[in-house]
């Protein structure tokens, strides 16, 4: 986790350095900036874990201004943004983490300033392991954070605990496939641009080769800078096809890791005494929940 | 748009405005249920439905109704009308896996809007 990048963009440069300080505090490699040109330069060029976006970024006093929320729709589906503002309203509640259709959101998480760096600290962690997982145990147990969540755990009876996680298990397999089906569709739809683009590019390769044969030399280059350009499109798409492979692959180990704790459970559930049955549960239910959100 | 299957959520399904918008979106979504919280559980078990309409003033317990409701459908898009809607409460609702939120205003077109725009 040490090695994660956050990018952290807010025009307030004291308040950016405060909490800048925190996040190395917890580990991590910390990217700032502190307008929306140099944000989006950095989201498109560099390798960032995560994005901690302020929605003013411009003026503080302009209520107009949602440069980080308009930042987040470009990158949104690129990597996970967390929105964190001074000004929290419903509607950019809406905006930055209500879901379409497809399930999908602008942003991960919205989060106020005055909520302090504890909450943020929270955020970043629960967005960055495991977050299906963890807001499914979050939501299914009624839990507001992490700390929230242990005592909601102690509270409550062994059979309505365990109820329960099987529901987070079930819950969790289920968001997590739906989520790889949408990235692969996602994948294989930016293959097929790719290699369309790509075979584009090589018919026009073909056309500017029979042009210099035909001795049509200003048309040939013409062609040729068509085909390099087409080819560049194509490549794009094959990078894209392959960061959303990348997902993929993630998806599918947080799904192994739900199989085996779902397995550890069903093989809980077949001990003959009850004491004993519950006992393991509490147990496996302690550590996994340990193990997910220490 | 093709025909889609609501479920409108709300313990007073006579209320004028749950009237209206029932109307509404009977013509132009498609065809619609009207249920009370204490019913909603068994309903969306059997009937798959595209969108889900919550009244929040309504609903006793709407933080155990968004995720029972989001394990039976999860496809669905679903949908929390409040009168005073706050940044908490909409940051809550969501994180629980509701799709969207919108104000309970009298102009009941919101609604059909937003169904509509999806």
């Amino acid at each position: 986790m040490s090695s994660r990048i956050i990018l952290m963009a807010d025009n307030n440069r004291d308040f950016l350095d405060n909490r800048c300080e925190f996040l190395e505090q917890a580990g991590f490699t910390v990217i700032t900036t502190k307008n929306p040109t140099d944000t989006e330069r950095i989201l498109e060029r560099e390798a960032v874990d995560l994005a901690i976006l302020d929605i003013r970024m411009t003026d503080d006093d302009d209520p107009e201004d949602i440069s980080g929320l308009v930042l987040a729709r470009k990158f949104g589906q690129k990597l996970p943004i967390i929105i964190l503002t001074g000004f929290p309203t419903w509607e950019n509640v809406k905006t930055a983490i209500g879901r379409d259709l497809n399930g999908l959101s602008t942003a991960v998480d919205f989060i106020s300033k005055q909520e302090g760096p504890k909450m943020m600290i929270e955020a970043v962690n629960l967005t960055l392991e495991h977050p299906i997982l963890k807001r499914n145990v979050l939501c299914e147990f009624q839990a507001d954070s992490t700390q929230d969540l242990h005592e909601t755990l102690q509270k409550k009876k062994i059979d309505e605990s365990a109820d329960k996680f099987q529901k987070v298990l079930e819950r969790t397999e289920r968001d997590l496939l739906q989520n790889r089906k949408e990235i692969s569709q996602q994948s294989e739809r930016a293959q097929k641009v790719a290699i369309l683009m790509g075979l584009v590019g090589i018919g026009v390769i073909v056309i500017g080769l029979l042009l210099v044969y035909l001795g049509r030399t200003p048309l040939a280059i013409l062609s040729g800078s068509a085909s390099v350009v087409i080819d560049a499109i194509s490549v794009l798409f094959i990078t894209r096809a392959v960061q959303f492979s990348k997902q993929v692959d993630k998806k599918y180990k947080e799904l192994q890791k739900i199989y085996r704790a779902s397995h550890v459970y069903s093989i809980c559930d077949t001990i003959e005494s009850k004491s004993k049955r519950d006992d393991a549960k509490v147990l496996l239910i302690e550590k996994l929940m340990g193990k997910w959100f220490d | 748009m093709s025909k889609k299957r609501t479920l409108i959520v709300s313990d007073d399904g006579n209320q004028n405005y749950w009237l209206k918008i029932t109307e509404e979106i009977k013509n132009q979504i498609g065809p619609v249920r009207n249920v009370s919280d204490k019913d909603v559980s068994q309903q969306s078990s059997e009937q798959k439905y595209d969108f889900i309409v919550i009244d929040v003033s309504d609903i006793e317990d709407l933080y155990r109704l968004i995720p029972e409701i989001r394990r039976d459908q999860p496809e669905s898009y679903v949908v929390i009308v409040s009168s005073t809607p706050t940044w908490k409460q909409t940051r809550e609702v969501i994180r629980l896996g509701a799709s969207s939120l919108i104000r309970k205003s009298t102009n009941f077109e919101d609604v059909i809007e937003e169904l509509q725009s999806l």
